[in-house]
């Protein structure tokens, strides 16, 4: 399209004179906007009319500003035009994403917070199921304790049974002691110990009953702790009994030597 | 004002700064407020009007200023243009109805009443212009009409018009330089 013959036509005197029909006047922005000759032209002209209009102004009277600012004024403070809106609409999402990116992190941090506590519960749990186990062990071994004290009151008590107390033999410590509950009718002996010298390692300590003056074996017993009531084999009339140091395993025949308690039977009664 | 002054001061009235609006009042009032007067034929009250009007929807629409068709100037001007000529249009639905050619002579009168004799004026130069290339100025410029419109107006062919608005348009180009006019 011929430039120069656009700007000859007058088309552009007549935009900027704003005699031109709406279809022209788009063609001229259409056309300025394609060529810069023209937009030159058209800049110029509209500088034309720029000037006109600066020749001998008259200022108008004041209040027509006051009139203006006072209604400006009065418009609600938020009102912005189409472009501002966007941007408050920006920020509102910028700052409703914040918000939300916060709530998410004070989210997670509790939920961490928790599941800490929660392994620390999970962790006690554990370890008092454990104490529990061991509160409840701790109680057989009490409840097996009770038994024997009480089997022992029982054999204290029963009418039948026959206390045998056995003092220290010759050369042995004194404070060696024991205790032969013996049931008549039963024949069941029972031996409880005060004290004997713990044993080495390689021997133990044996029961001898002796009847006829003939030792019997009523077996061997293993020291373990204090008070401990042994049941031992049957007897049918023993004279005396008497308790010695034997080889692990004891003997055919008590070591005379290493008798360290003895009691004879008392049937005066 | 510079041209970055002006975009400094156009960014501010677009995020609604009043003082920055109330310089752009103070530095334009005085050129809107006389185009407004000479399309309103003088007539005052109208052109006070007008001018509050022109304002306030420069205020409004600020934002839809496209620095690519023109300057503020000239957006300006034309937003002054178009309501003093809707307000004269309004206006004369209003009062008894005039002939064409009866209006254009009566405003004639007016303008030439308001001439000064001191300094240079815009009549002035359109004086020196050919009668008949005057009239297109007037008509079109300050009256709101079309090409066609006046065409039609004068019962003269439209292509006359348009080569006539463009004589009329370099010859004022011309006068103005010469004569040095501006700011």
């Amino acid at each position: 399209m011929d430039v120069k013959e656009y700007i000859s036509s007058g088309i552009l005197e007549a935009y900027v004179l704003g005699a031109c029909s709406e279809q022209e006047s788009k063609e001229v922005e259409c056309m300025s906007h394609i060529y810069p000759e023209i937009k030159q032209e058209l800049i110029s002209l509209q500088q034309q009319i720029e000037k006109f209009s600066n020749q001998n102004s008259i200022s108008p009277p004041a209040y027509v500003k006051r009139n203006i600012l006072m209604q400006i004024n009065s418009e609600k403070r938020l009102q912005i035009p189409k472009l501002n809106n966007s941007k408050g609409n920006y920020l509102l999402l910028k700052y409703g994403m914040a918000a939300s990116i916060l709530f998410l992190i004070v989210t997670i941090v509790i939920a961490i917070y928790i599941n800490n506590k929660l392994l620390i519960s999970e962790n006690k749990i554990v370890s008092l199921t454990a104490e529990n186990n061991t509160i409840k062990k701790e109680n057989y071994t009490l409840d097996s304790i009770i038994q024997q004290k009480i089997a022992a009151l029982n054999m204290l008590t029963a009418s039948e049974n026959e206390i045998i107390p056995l003092y220290s033999a010759q050369n042995k410590p004194e404070q060696s002691e024991a205790v032969i509950f013996w049931n008549k009718k039963a024949k069941d002996v029972c031996l409880s110990i005060k004290y004997l010298p713990a044993p080495p390692e390689n021997k133990q300590y044996q029961l001898w009953a002796i009847a006829n003056n003939t030792p019997v074996d009523l077996g061997v017993f293993e020291i373990n702790s204090k008070d401990e009531i042994f049941l031992m084999k049957k007897t049918d009339n023993p004279d005396a009994f008497a308790i010695t140091l034997e080889p692990k395993g004891g003997s055919i025949n008590p070591t005379l030597n290493e008798m360290y308690v003895i009691g004879k039977v008392d049937y005066t009664n | 004002m510079q041209e970055t002054e002006i975009k400094i001061l156009i960014d501010k009235i677009i995020n609604r700064d009043r003082k920055a609006f109330e310089k752009l009042y103070d530095d334009y009032c005085a050129a809107l407020y006389t185009l407004t007067l000479k399309i309103l034929g003088q007539q005052e009250h109208l052109a006070e009007d007008a001018l509050q009007e022109t304002f306030l929807k420069i205020w409004n629409s600020i934002h839809t200023y496209n620095a690519d068709k023109g300057s503020i100037y000239t957006w300006m001007l034309n937003i002054a243009r178009n309501t003093a000529i809707d307000k004269l249009r309004a206006n004369k639905k209003n009062n008894k109805n005039q002939s064409l050619e009866n209006n254009v002579i009566t405003i004639n009168k007016k303008i030439y009443d308001t001439q000064k004799t001191d300094g240079i004026g815009l009549y002035e130069v359109l004086n020196t212009l050919l009668p008949e290339q005057k009239i297109l100025i007037e008509m079109a410029y300050y009256q709101g009409y079309t090409q066609e419109e006046i065409a039609q107006a004068l019962n003269i062919p439209l292509g006359t018009v348009k080569t006539r608005m463009r004589a009329a348009m370099l010859d004022l180009r011309n006068k103005l330089n010469v004569s040095e006019f501006g700011r």
